[in-house]
C-alpha cells in the first residue's frame, strides 16, 4: 500500500515539474516577444500642455525631441505627431523636422490652418516619411521638431502632443 | 549528466526562442515600394471616384492578411471631396473615414488645410496572395468643376500579420 502511495506521489511531481518546465519556457517566450515589440523610450514624446509657442516665422526649433537607431545600412522612418493645437487667431502654422541637427524641413503633410473660434482644440495628425537620403546614418538619429507661422510672426499653442517614430523594417 | 528527456526540453525550448525571432520581425516589416512621399502639389478635377495617381504596394503571403493604409496629406479644394483606394485595380472603394472639406480656391495661394485618414483592407476586399497595389482615388462630391489640390503627402501600407 505505502509504494503504491510513493509510485503516485513521484507521478505527480513529475507532471508538477512538466508543468512548472513548460509555463517557465512560455514566460520566457512572451517575455522575449514583449521585450522585442515593445517600443524604445528615447522613440516618442507625450507633452501635456498648454505649449505656446512663439516666434518669428517658419522655421525654428521646438526643442522636443525623439531618436532612433539605424541598422548598418539605414532604412526609412515613419513618424507620427499628433497635436492638439491652436494658432493664433487666424494664421496658419507649419509643423516639420529637423533631422540629426539639419536644417527643418517637411517629410510630408505639415499645415496646422488658422481657427478663428478660440479654445477649440482639435485634434490633428501628420505622418512623416524620413528616407535613407534624408540625412540618416548608422547608429543614433535625432529627430527634433520644428517649424513656424506659415506667414509671420504668431503663436501656436498646443494642448498636448506626442510625437512617436518606427524603422520602417 | 543529461537525461535525453531534457536534452528534448532544451531543443523544444530553442525551436521555440527560434521561431519567436523569426515572427517579430516580419510583424512590423516595410519596404520602401510601401512608403510614398509627394513634396508638389497636384491638382484634379472632377465628380467622384478618378485615381489620385498614388500608389503604393505590399507583398502578401500564402494566408492573406488585413493591410492598414494611411494617408497624411495637405490640400486646398473647392467643394466637398472624397478619398478611397483602388484596390488592384478594382473599382474606387471607401474602407473608412473619407471627407475632405471645402478649404479656400485650390490655387495654391496662401495656407493650406491637413487631413490624415487611416483605412483598414481586409482580404475579403480584394487583396491577393502576392503583390497588392492600392492607389488612391477620388473626387468631388457637389460638382464636376470641384478642384482639389493636394499638397505635402504621404502614402503608407502594412501589413497587420
Amino acid at each position: 500500500m505505502s509504494n503504491y502511495y510513493k509510485e503516485c506521489k513521484v507521478s505527480r511531481l513529475t507532471i508538477v515539474r512538466k508543468h512548472a518546465i513548460s509555463l517557465a519556457v512560455l514566460g520566457l517566450v512572451i517575455g522575449i516577444a514583449s521585450s522585442a515589440l515593445a517600443i524604445p523610450p528615447e522613440q516618442v514624446l507625450h507633452v501635456d500642455g498648454p505649449i505656446a509657442i512663439a516666434g518669428d516665422p517658419c522655421c525654428f526649433s521646438f526643442n522636443e525631441t525623439i531618436s532612433m537607431t539605424e541598422p548598418a545600412k539605414p532604412v526609412a522612418i515613419v513618424v507620427t505627431f499628433e497635436e492638439s493645437g491652436e494658432s493664433d487667431g487666424a494664421v496658419a502654422y507649419l509643423v516639420g523636422l529637423i533631422v540629426n541637427n539639419r536644417a527643418c524641413k517637411f517629410f510630408g503633410s505639415g499645415f496646422i490652418p488658422g481657427i478663428i473660434e478660440t479654445d477649440t482644440f482639435q485634434p490633428r495628425t501628420f505622418q512623416w516619411i524620413v528616407f535613407p537620403d534624408d540625412g540618416l546614418r548608422k547608429g543614433r538619429n535625432t529627430l527634433t521638431l520644428c517649424g513656424g507661422s506659415a506667414f509671420f510672426p504668431a503663436t501656436v499653442t498646443f494642448r498636448s502632443f506626442t510625437l512617436g517614430a518606427r524603422l520602417s523594417n | 549528466m543529461k537525461t535525453p528527456s531534457s536534452i528534448k526540453l532544451c531543443l523544444l525550448f530553442l525551436s521555440v526562442v527560434c521561431l519567436g525571432t523569426l515572427v517579430i520581425p516580419t510583424a512590423s516589416a516595410v519596404s520602401s515600394k510601401e512608403l510614398l512621399r509627394v513634396q508638389q502639389n497636384q491638382a484634379f478635377q472632377g465628380f467622384c471616384c478618378f485615381s489620385w495617381l498614388e500608389s503604393v504596394r505590399v507583398t502578401e503571403p500564402s494566408t492573406v492578411a488585413p493591410v492598414i493604409v494611411t494617408w497624411s496629406t495637405d490640400y486646398q479644394a473647392t467643394d466637398t471631396f472624397i478619398a478611397g483606394l483602388s484596390v488592384n485595380g478594382g473599382t474606387c472603394t471607401l474602407f473608412g473615414p473619407a471627407w475632405v472639406q471645402p478649404f479656400r480656391q485650390a490655387d495654391g495661394s496662401g495656407s493650406f488645410d491637413s487631413r490624415y485618414f487611416q483605412w483598414v483592407i481586409l482580404p475579403s476586399d480584394g487583396l491577393v496572395k502576392g503583390k497588392n497595389t492600392f492607389t488612391l482615388c477620388g473626387g468631388a462630391f457637389f460638382s464636376p468643376t470641384g478642384v482639389i489640390l493636394l499638397g505635402a503627402n504621404t502614402l503608407s501600407v502594412r501589413t497587420m500579420q
